[in-house]
C-alpha cells in the first residue's frame, strides 16, 4: 500500500512527464514548421538572387534574305535595318540591340545580322517595317535565329535562290 | 508554313503573287478584282475574290448583302453606324468586320462581345500599324480589348504593290510586344482563322 505522500509524488511525476512530453511534441512540431519556413525562405532568397543577377548577354545571329527589284548593297541593308529599329523603338534599344551585318551575299541578297538575346525580338519586329534601302523598294524576310555563327552560316548557305 | 493575306488591292497581280509566294503566302484575298472566277491560281498562289461593303445602317447593309453575287466571295463589312455594326456581327453572310479609323467609333465593348458570341473575326488592315501614332493608339486600345476577350483577329495588308506585303512572322513579333500575346497565337490570324473562312466558302487550297 502506498502512502498518501507517495501517491502524490507519483501523480506529480506523471503529470510532469505528460506535460514535458506534450511540450516536447509541440516544440518538435514548431521546429519542423520553422525548418519548413526556413527552407521556403532559402528558396525564395535563392530565386531573388537568381532574378537579381544581371542577365548574361548572349549573341544571336538572325539569318535573313532581301526581296528587291534590284541589287541592294551591304551597307544599305545594314543602314535600313538600323534605321527601322531606331524608328520603332528609339535610340536606347538600338544601342542595346546594336544590329551588325556580319555576312552578306550581294548576288542572292541574303545575310546574317548579329544582335543579342535581349534585343533579337525587337530586331525581327523592326524588319517588318523596312520598305526602302537607298531608293530601292525592299522586303526583309528573317529566316532563322540561332546562337551559333557556324549554324547561321549553314542556314545562310542553304538559301539557294 | 502557308499564310493567307485577308485583303490586297493590287492590280499588278503577277508580280504580287511572285513575291507573296517567296514570303510563304498560299492565298490572297483580292478586293476590287476584275471579272475572273471566285478563285484562281497564279504563280502557285490562290487568289480569292473579296468584297468590302461599307454601310451606314442596317437597311443598306441588308440590301447590299442580298445583292452580293457569288457564294464563294469573301465578304468584309465596314460598318459606318451602330446598327450596321450589330448586323455585321450576327449575319452569317458576313465573314469579317473591318476595324480601321472610319469604323473605330462603332466597334465598342458590346460589339466585341457580340462578335465573340457569333465567332466573327475582326479584320485589321496592317497599314494602320505603320500609320500615325494617334491613330495607332486608338486602334491598339481596341485590339488589346479584342485580345483580352479572345475575339479572333485576321490581318490584311491592303497592299497595292508587292513592296507593301508583310512577312507575317515579323508582324507577329511586333504585335506580340503590344498585345502581350505569343507570336504563335497572333500568327493564327494569317493561317488557321482565314483558312477556316475559305474552307467554309468552299475554296480549295
Amino acid at each position: 500500500m502506498l502512502s498518501f505522500s507517495q501517491e502524490a509524488v507519483i501523480a506529480v511525476a506523471l503529470s510532469l512527464s505528460i506535460a514535458s512530453a506534450t511540450l516536447s511534441i509541440i516544440a518538435l512540431l514548431h521546429l519542423a514548421k520553422l525548418r519548413k519556413r526556413g527552407d521556403l525562405l532559402m528558396k525564395i532568397s535563392r530565386e531573388f538572387e537568381k532574378r537579381g543577377k544581371p542577365g548574361k548577354l548572349r549573341k544571336r545571329y538572325i539569318v535573313f534574305r532581301v526581296i528587291s527589284d534590284g541589287k541592294v548593297l551591304r551597307s544599305q541593308v545594314e543602314e535600313a535595318i538600323r534605321a527601322a529599329v531606331k524608328e520603332l523603338y528609339g535610340v536606347t534599344i538600338v544601342s542595346i540591340a546594336d544590329p551588325q551585318l556580319i555576312a552578306y551575299d550581294d548576288e542572292l541578297m541574303k545575310g546574317i545580322i548579329r544582335t543579342n538575346n535581349l534585343a533579337k525580338d525587337y530586331v525581327i519586329a523592326s524588319m517588318s517595317i523596312v520598305r526602302e534601302a537607298s531608293g530601292r523598294r525592299i522586303i526583309v524576310k528573317p529566316i532563322k535565329t540561332t546562337g551559333l555563327l557556324r549554324k547561321a552560316r549553314k542556314y545562310m548557305e542553304a538559301i539557294t535562290r | 508554313m502557308s499564310y493567307i493575306d485577308f485583303g490586297v488591292t493590287s492590280s499588278e497581280l503577277d508580280k504580287l503573287t511572285l513575291v507573296a509566294r517567296r514570303l510563304g503566302y498560299r492565298a490572297l484575298l483580292v478586293e476590287d478584282c476584275g471579272s475572273w472566277a471566285s478563285a484562281v491560281s497564279m504563280n502557285g498562289v490562290t487568289l480569292v475574290k473579296k468584297q468590302v461593303i461599307s454601310s451606314p445602317n442596317e437597311r443598306e447593309l441588308k440590301r447590299a448583302l442580298s445583292t452580293s453575287t457569288s457564294k464563294s466571295t469573301v465578304i468584309s463589312v465596314k460598318p459606318l453606324g451602330i446598327s450596321a455594326a450589330r448586323l455585321a456581327a450576327r449575319d452569317t453572310r458576313v465573314d469579317a468586320v473591318v476595324l480601321d479609323l472610319e469604323t473605330l467609333n462603332y466597334i465598342d465593348k458590346q460589339q466585341f462581345s457580340m462578335m465573340k458570341r457569333f465567332s466573327k473575326p475582326i479584320e485589321l488592315p496592317l497599314k494602320l500599324i505603320t500609320g500615325g501614332e494617334r491613330a495607332l493608339a486608338k486602334v491598339i486600345r481596341r485590339l488589346i480589348y479584342a485580345a483580352y476577350i479572345e475575339v479572333p483577329i485576321v490581318f490584311s495588308s491592303k497592299a497595292s504593290d508587292w513592296s507593301e506585303l508583310y512577312y507575317p512572322k515579323s508582324i507577329a513579333f511586333l504585335l506580340s510586344q503590344v498585345l502581350s500575346l505569343k507570336p504563335g497565337d497572333l500568327l493564327s490570324g494569317f493561317t488557321t482563322i482565314p483558312r477556316e473562312i475559305l474552307v467554309k466558302k468552299g475554296v480549295k487550297l
